[in-house]
């Protein structure tokens, strides 16, 4: 039923949709990650306005993926019941260039409040 | 008078009157809504049991614990309140008859947020088919109106 009506949709319901679901779905995280979340949605999906429809379908693919992850780890009534987020998969970090990962490696010290070795 | 009193005395005065249709709830229910227009109600002194009397009370101050009621003029104020409040939109192009996207220079992600706003704003999901037709704050309001039944 529910594959019917999704084909039924046009692409930019579809992407209305799934906006709004990210979005509703960002409620029930705790308000730091909340804030994040919801600006780092609103980034990507202007910045896909105009992209080709290639990169369109992988684009919607991945965040369907990330809201189906988000749905199972807030459960049914919304609250986090453990940890929230997945480990990275370790090919996905080989495909990311040098400058994305020495900023990856940055936040990971940022978020762990570790002090950087050359003291910045 | 408070309101939560004149609710106690309502539902006094229909469980004493009706006896016999206390397991009726819709019954009960509309005898002390039909109350609740009269300007003075006198206080009773209950015949039921400490039990029964226990459980209407916590049964009626529950119901009448709602949100404040609304007025078309609250609705209009609360809507522009928060579009004003909305980081992308000139308060000074705002009215009740600005078209999210061909006055205020909206695109359809900001008119989904706007929605969600709304939502927030008043308590109640709005379907997606129902969004795509809000593209004035007039059609969030009578929207609104039309959901709560105001109509004044």
């Amino acid at each position: 039923m529910s594959r019917i009506l999704m084909s039924q949709l046009t692409h930019p319901q579809r992407v209305r949709l799934l906006y709004k679901t990210i979005l509703r779905l960002h409620r029930g995280l705790p308000a730091e990650l909340r804030a994040l979340g919801d600006n780092y949605v609103r980034d990507e999906f202007r910045r896909h306005l105009k992209c080709n429809p290639m990169e369109a379908q992988l684009f919607m693919t991945e965040w369907a993926r990330y809201a189906s992850t988000i749905t199972q780890q807030l459960g049914i009534r919304g609250k986090p019941k453990g940890e929230l987020g997945e480990e990275i998969d370790p090919k996905t970090v080989e495909m990311l260039k040098d400058d994305q990962v020495v900023q990856l490696y940055e936040l990971m010290l940022a978020a762990k409040g570790v002090e950087d070795a050359q003291g910045k | 008078m408070s309101f939560t009193q004149i609710a106690r005395s309502c539902s006094r005065l229909a469980a004493t009157l009706a006896p016999r249709r206390v397991a009726s709830g819709i019954l009960i229910q509309s005898q002390a809504s039909r109350m609740m227009h009269r300007i003075a109600v006198p206080s009773m002194t209950s015949q039921l049991s400490q039990e029964c009397r226990g459980r209407w009370q916590t049964q009626l101050v529950r119901r009448y614990s709602a949100k404040p009621p609304l007025s078309l003029k609250l609705i209009n104020e609360r809507v522009l309140l928060v579009l004003k409040l909305y980081d992308k939109i000139d308060p000074s192009k705002l009215n009740v008859e600005s078209h999210f996207i061909n006055d205020l220079g909206l695109d359809s992600l900001d008119h989904v947020e706007v929605i969600m706003a709304m939502e927030d704003e008043f308590g109640f999901e709005i379907p997606d088919s129902d969004a795509e037709k809000l593209l004035k704050p007039a059609d969030i309001i009578k929207y609104v109106a039309d959901k709560e039944d105001v109509y004044e």
